[in-house]
């Protein structure tokens, strides 16, 4: 082989210098083409919700809401939309809400959607979403009204009202006078002569205030918020109420003894590993809190009676359907509990009131 | 026959809040410090005490049990079972729930 001078060494360093670099840079290139590629491929491909699609026009996400539009009635399928929300999210894609096969909304999903909206403005400081409304029109009539639309930047009218809607409303602080303002809506509505029925809300709303501030979130939270709706559903003769916080839900703040927190804890393990089952439920706990089981987090024996209370009032009838749902629990008392797949964020408290009609001796 | 009345609607308020002041307005912390703790500071004092509970939108628990359990708490129970009396017409339940709580104090 022939001998290099020096001069040839110094050459050919540099040309190898030279072409590591452009080596190095089409690898960088094609590493960067290839991410891109799989990152579409990945939105994309439907995931196990299979009502996720990748719109190539407006570069978003689309995410098909539920036909049952309803965290109440439909808990599993509008977890997993709103998981789906989450995740897309989360991962800064734009997404768009296709609510135009929504056949049937509630006031819960509502609620629970804005709540989940605000949640997560304020977790990650970003929020890049769309969408349309349903083409039911009773459905898109009851969203325009709800609301809903005066917390978002929208064209729908934001002034749309009803005098069957209770507008959505949210606070930090307990607030009587709202709780005032929910009676005299049932009152109207209901025609209430019940006392009892009307004490019993209005116990029922404050309690729930008072949990919020007092026990759902963190310590030291500045801003625990809750959101309340009603809708009075005049074929049924009923009002539906929808009370959430978007706390650590009640499983978690609520008090365990330490053979509860180590069976959590393993249960937890168990469910890394495998698909384990939460040893003693959330429905359970939620139950348990329900029934004045000394559950309260300040370990006060004279504390603790605000569920209960609100279980009480479902007891003697002022009010029906009571049913609440947090992280996996979902409790109905008067139907079936059940355990969730993955949590939900926050509690939600549903319950209806229907029209006492006074019986007539017609003697 | 009482000595003293306070009718909660009339003298605090028809819409009742939660237990603390940091709750929220007419906290039942509120109204023991207004109402009713000035009654029981001087522990000479025997006057009987009406409470009329009606005419109120509803009661939350919290603050039943704040503005007497709470009371109860601080001055000793069998105190305020013997100057206390409820008047609740439109709730008599009530009645029989607010003694529990004095009842359970550990005063």
């Amino acid at each position: 082989m022939k001998k290099l001078s020096r001069k040839g060494k110094l050459l050919n360093l540099k040309h190898a210098a030279k072409s590591n670099k452009r080596r190095l840079i089409h690898n960088l290139k094609k590493r960067i083409k290839l991410r891109l590629e799989h990152e579409e491929n990945r939105a994309q491909n439907l995931s196990e919700y299979r009502k996720v699609w990748w719109n190539k026009e407006t570069k978003e996400i689309v995410i098909e809401a539920p036909e049952n539009f309803s965290v109440i009635d439909n808990a599993r399928e509008m977890l997993n939309f709103f998981n789906q929300f989450r995740r897309y999210e989360k991962q800064k894609y734009k997404i768009f809400f296709d609510m135009s096969k929504v056949k049937q909304i509630t006031g819960d999903a509502i609620v629970y959607m804005l709540a989940s909206f605000d949640w997560h403005r304020k977790k990650y400081g970003h929020l890049h979403i769309r969408g349309n409304s349903p083409s039911d029109e009773g459905c898109k009539e009851l969203f325009h009204c709800s609301g809903f639309f005066k917390y978002m930047h929208t064209v729908v009218p934001i002034d749309k009202t009803r005098k069957d809607v209770l507008q959505l409303t949210y606070s930090d602080n307990v607030k009587p006078n709202l709780a005032s303002e929910v009676i005299n809506f049932a009152k109207i509505h209901l025609k209430l002569e019940n006392r009892s029925q009307a004490k019993a809300i209005y116990r029922t709303i404050i309690e729930c205030m008072s949990n919020t501030k007092n026990h759902a979130y963190e310590k030291g939270n500045i801003n625990p918020l809750w959101y309340l709706m009603a809708i009075y559903y005049q074929s049924r003769n009923e009002i539906h109420f929808t009370f959430f916080d978007s706390g650590l839900g009640i499983p978690t703040t609520i008090r365990r003894d330490k053979l509860e927190h180590i069976t959590e804890k393993v249960s937890q393990f168990v469910k890394k590993i495998s698909k384990g089952i939460h040893i003693t439920s959330d429905s359970d706990l939620i139950v348990s809190a329900l029934n004045g089981e000394f559950r309260t987090s300040t370990a006060l024996e004279h504390r603790g009676k605000g569920l209960p209370a609100i279980k009480q009032c479902c007891d003697n009838k002022d009010i029906d359907d009571l049913i609440i749902v947090s992280r996996q629990g979902y409790v109905n008392l008067q139907g079936k509990n059940d355990l969730l797949p993955t949590n939900l964020l926050g509690t939600i408290i549903s319950w209806k009131i229907r029209r006492i009609i006074p019986e007539v001796n017609n003697e | 026959m009482s000595d003293i009345t306070i009718s909660i609607a009339r003298d605090f308020t028809k819409t009742p809040g939660a237990r603390l002041k940091t709750d929220g307005e007419y906290s039942g912390e509120e109204f023991r410090e207004k109402f009713l703790d000035p009654l029981f500071n001087d522990p000479k004092d025997a006057r009987t005490i009406e409470i009329i509970l009606d005419g109120v939108e509803g009661y939350a628990t919290s603050f039943l049990d704040e503005a007497f359990g709470g009371l109860a708490r601080k001055y000793g129970k069998e105190r305020c079972l013997k100057r206390l009396q409820f008047t609740s017409v439109e709730d008599p339940l009530l009645t029989e729930e607010i003694t529990s709580y004095i009842s359970e104090s550990n005063g």
